[in-house]
């Protein structure tokens, strides 16, 4: 009975192509963008998180000059050569609840090994840094206060960097030139990628902060302070406690800051926030074309039922009873939509892998959204048949053959 | 004694338009024995397929009695009565009504699709039917690509696929030219000889010269018997 109902529905259909095509369309749509919408805001909270606990706890990023954060990413607006390491012991001694502080100058240079050069990012920071970034040595060690204080040249290398010099000898002990000065090279930090503030962890070179800023760069400011706050609650309080100070010290007076105290949470919770309002546009995306769908799925079942009156009082006059002709059209709608749901899902799934590998996430099988999608392209079929169903069960057989 | 597959008592149909009461059916007492094969003549308008309608369960009556093959169907509901159509009664009518997307085999087989079980040999007995109606070649046509003799030939067989006890017939060869008319009723003679209780309407008495016995329907009365 079901078989030939769900055949009987198929015949029906496939003898309208062209309307059934069109009325599915809206299904078609709603639900690839739903899968979308599912698979986008998982993979998007995904990388969020990834990226939040990788950053560092409690991290407030004080940088010289003007950054703003955009869509979670710090842009660099102004620069300013007027924040020093001073600054930061400043800070450790005078804003009640910083944990750790960690100055760093970062610029890129060429680095050569034998004949192999490359360029990269080398920065200049403390001991501290592998603490606060939560970022650690995964061969050899980190360089140490002795060697930071002696303006030693030494180096430790990122994970990229190590790969593209060394290929896959082992580089700790061996002899790097920053800039042709000699660097030994101690360490090889573990792999991170990208991280919260858009850089690639992996693509870098780090040394002392005074060796960066006598020896490599000449300069006698930093680029940034990182600093941890002792809490999460704390965080506002240090943010404004460093900008007070920075304040005094840089005596600024009815003018603008000359540095920026950007909060990496606020900077996170952005992030996030850009991501599911791309995702509440997808949604909306989604709904609309449900909502299309499910109109055009009635239409076109209304239609169908109005030309289709003959039809109905001849099965009627065969033995067929009123539910009898509910369920066919409910069944009809049903598969209309369906059909039309896993095109979509298809659709999705595809465009789903599309998304991932351009935001380069993890590509995951939206297996979750093609669930949801199947379930709610049956639901629109069931709703939208739901009344072009009923009616068609109430037209008497007389009426149907009257005509 | 036979059968009586059909017997109604003072059968009335009204419709009310307005405040306004119209009787088309005014005291039928009809009865219609195993076998027969009855031809209800009849000016336009007396009332023929509107008898039809309540005698072949697609209508109900205004009041009065109709026994159905035993069974009182006169206060039956909507699906009760649809299980005795499917069960006991089989349609033919003046515009064919076929599923106009649906191949031939496809629409002799509707009956068996609302039947409680439907039977395991369906298929065979639907191209039976056809094969009997001279189709057996002609399956897979749509009805739009047969001809309007041949489109009454697959909607006989559809009619009697189910083995009815009554076969009802509304002007079947009202859209035929007489050659596919000729057809068509030594088609019904032939079924009516085999034994099945034919109910046939029609304007053409030579065509009602097929049935075994006629009736006249005038005014909802019948008239005259003969
Ligand atoms: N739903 C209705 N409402 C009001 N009057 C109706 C309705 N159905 C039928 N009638 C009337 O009942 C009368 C009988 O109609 P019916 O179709 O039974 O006639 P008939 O004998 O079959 O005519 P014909 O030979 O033209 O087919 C007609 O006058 C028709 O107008
Ligand atoms: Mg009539």
């Amino acid at each position: 009975m079901m078989v030939a109902l769900v055949r009987t529905a198929l015949g029906a259909l496939l003898a309208q192509k062209r309307r059934s095509l069109l009325a599915t369309t809206g299904v078609v749509i709603g639900v690839c963008a739903l899968m979308v919408m599912i698979s986008v805001g998982e993979g998007a909270k995904r990388k969020v998180l990834k990226e939040f606990e990788s950053m560092g706890r409690n991290l407030v990023v004080v940088s010289a000059g003007k950054v703003s954060i955009r869509g979670g990413r710090m842009i660099q607006r102004e620069t300013a050569t007027t924040l020093t390491q001073d600054d930061a012991w400043a800070m450790r001694e005078g804003v009640p609840d910083v944990a750790v502080v960690a100055p760093v100058y970062d610029g890129f240079a060429m680095v050569e090994r034998g004949r192999v050069v490359v360029r990269t990012r080398i920065t200049g920071t403390t001991p501290r840094y592998t603490g606060i970034r939560n970022f650690y040595p995964s061969l050899g060690r980190f360089f140490t206060w002795e060697e930071l204080k002696g303006r030693m040249r030494v180096a430790v290398l990122g994970y990229q960097v190590a790969q593209r010099l060394f290929g896959s000898l082992n580089p700790v002990g061996q002899e790097i030139r920053v800039r042709r000065i000699p660097f030994k090279v101690v360490g090889v930090m573990e792999p991170k990628g990208v991280d919260a503030s858009g850089e690639d962890q992996d693509d870098q070179i780090i040394i002392p902060i005074t060796t960066a800023t006598i020896r490599v760069f000449h300069v006698t400011y930093v680029k940034a302070i990182l600093v941890e706050a002792r809490t999460e609650e704390a965080i506002p309080r240090v943010a404004q406690g460093i900008a007070l100070l920075l304040r005094k010290r840089h005596r600024i007076e009815g003018r603008a800051d000359d540095f920026t105290v950007s909060p990496m949470e606020e900077v996170m919770k952005q992030k996030a926030q850009a991501a599911s309002i791309f995702a509440v546009l997808v949604a909306a995306v989604a709904a609309i074309s449900l909502v299309v769908g499910a109109i055009g799925v009635l239409a076109v079942m209304l239609l169908s039922v109005r030309e289709r009156i003959q039809e109905i009082g001849i099965r009627r006059a065969v033995g067929a009873t009123g539910g009898a002709v509910l369920f066919q059209f409910l069944v009809e709608s049903l598969v209309l939509s369906v059909a039309g749901g896993g095109v979509g899902v298809f659709l999705g799934v595809f465009f789903s892998l599309v998304i991932a590998l351009l935001a380069r996430w993890q590509p995951v099988l939206p297996f979750k959204g093609a669930a949801v999608g199947v379930v709610v392209s049956m639901i629109t079929g069931i709703l939208s048949g739901l009344y072009p169903a009923y009616k068609a069960s109430r037209i008497h057989p007389i009426q149907a053959l009257r005509l | 004694m036979a059968r009586k597959i059909i017997e109604t008592v003072d059968l009335w149909k009204e419709y009310s338009l307005g405040d306004q009461v119209i009787p088309v059916l005014r005291g039928i007492n009809l009865v219609v024995e195993e076998g027969e094969f009855l031809a209800i003549m009849g000016p336009s308008g007396a009332g023929k397929s509107t008898l039809m309608h309540i005698l072949g369960c697609l209508d109900v009556p205004t009041r009065g009695k109709y026994i159905l093959d035993g069974e009182d169907v006169s206060l039956m509901n909507d699906t009760h009565l649809s299980q005795v159509r499917n069960r006991k009664l089989g349609f033919v009518f003046q515009a064919f009504y076929l599923v106009p997307w649906a191949t031939a085999l496809e629409n002799v087989m509707l009956p068996f699709l609302y039947a409680d079980r439907s039977p395991k040999d369906a298929r065979e007995r639907a191209v039976q039917a056809l094969t009997r109606m001279g189709m057996g070649d002609r399956l897979k046509h749509k009805p739009s690509e047969l001809s309007g003799g041949q489109q009454q030939r697959v909607a006989i067989a559809r009619a009697i696929v189910n083995d009815p006890s009554l076969l009802l017939a509304d002007e079947p060869t009202g859209n035929l030219d007489s050659a596919s008319s000729r057809e068509v009723m030594e088609i019904f003679q032939e079924m009516n000889g085999e034994g099945r209780t034919i109910v046939l309407i029609t304007h053409d008495r030579e065509v009602a010269a097929y049935a075994s016995r006629r009736i006249m329907l005038k005014d909802g009365l019948i008239m005259e018997e003969g």
